[in-house]
């Protein structure tokens, strides 16, 4: 007899076992000894809260880079990486003009305007990356506190370079 | 029996709704484990582990339509568990199957030769043959592809076809 054929059969002897009878009430007093699920069901994440906060942690990133001309703008005439140049120009200038005011005069410092719109798009960006994470991520602290954590200390990072406070 | 309507129930905590839906295909359960276990005690039990694994964990399940699927799953797991817990599942050593062929003297079980496959193509041929299932469930249930779940059938078929041949051809 062929042995796939002699399977079916093997396997239509059991399929007309009978369960036990006190089946039921077995399985009842298994998940009777389950304690209720006292705390909220946990739903899954939404579909589009990972690609949310993939763009808004790129449209972050946007802002933060496109800082950069501006940041180059906002070095002060006078700092380390100019000063040499700047003051050469000025002795050129004043041996030009014949002025004999006084080389140890330095040049007037410029007054750099702070990036404070771009500052507060940044602020804003994070503010709602962050909002997200507390809306969806609630209840699952081992992965919110992390995330918070995170955004915390990347906008702030970002922030103060943005302000320029580490040059201070 | 709306399965959906029921597992959202069961998600929710309503433990009739689970027990109605395992009732509902009692025979298919308690057959699966059977064929696993061998004896209806045993089988009783898994399927006692299997209702509160389910419990506990079906919220875990992203699509209520799949709910059978996984609880076989699951209780495929059971079975293994009890079995190796048990230390009643021997694997056969590689290089040892000799020892491990039928004796016609004990007369012919069909079940037993089964079991002494290697795991992965006794899950196949209780699946495909005991439990009627498709080469796209068994994928589903055993998490590899189809195509490995063809060539587990392919080699288990030719493994016993070699080991009960003569018994088959003697009885035919």
């Amino acid at each position: 007899m062929n042995i796939e054929k002699r399977l079916r059969q093997d396997a239509q002897r059991i399929s007309q076992m009978q369960p036990p009878k006190d089946l039921r009430a077995r399985l009842q007093a298994s998940l009777d000894s389950v304690p209720m699920e006292t705390k909220p069901i946990q739903r899954p994440v939404r579909r589009w809260f990972t690609p949310a906060i993939a763009l808004l942690s790129a449209a972050m990133f946007l802002v933060f880079v496109t800082m950069t001309p501006m940041i180059s703008d906002m070095i002060p005439v006078n700092s380390v990486l100019r000063t040499g140049d700047v003051l050469a120009d000025h002795v050129v200038q004043e041996m030009e003009s014949g002025d004999d005011r006084s080389l140890s005069e330095q040049p007037t410092t410029s007054n750099p305007t702070l990036p404070w719109g771009r500052v507060g798009i940044f602020v804003g960006l994070a503010l709602l990356t962050g909002t997200l994470c507390v809306v969806e991520l609630k209840g699952r602290s081992r992965i919110l506190l992390p995330s918070l954590a995170t955004l915390a200390i990347f906008a702030a990072i970002c922030i103060a370079y943005m302000l320029n406070l580490f040059a201070l | 029996m709306d399965v959906r309507k029921l597992v959202s129930q069961a998600k929710a905590g309503d433990k009739d709704a689970l027990l109605d839906l395992i009732m509902a295909r009692e025979r298919e359960f308690f057959g699966l484990s059977y064929v696993y276990m061998r004896n209806e005690q045993d089988a009783s039990d898994v399927l006692q582990d299997m209702i509160v694994i389910l419990y506990t964990r079906i919220n875990t399940l992203k699509k209520n339509s799949a709910f059978y699927s996984w609880a076989k799953q699951i209780l495929v797991r059971c079975c293994l568990t009890r079995l190796r817990r048990d230390k009643r599942w021997q694997p056969i050593p590689v290089g040892h199957e000799e020892s491990t062929q039928h004796n016609p003297e004990q007369g012919l079980d069909l079940l037993d030769a089964v079991h002494r496959l290697p795991d992965a193509q006794r899950d196949v041929i209780l699946l495909f043959y005991y439990d009627d299932k498709t080469f796209e469930e068994i994928s589903e249930i055993l998490q590899c592809p189809v195509g490995t779940v063809k060539s587990r059938l392919h080699q288990a078929l030719k493994k016993l076809k070699g080991r009960l041949g003569d018994e088959y051809r003697e009885e035919a």
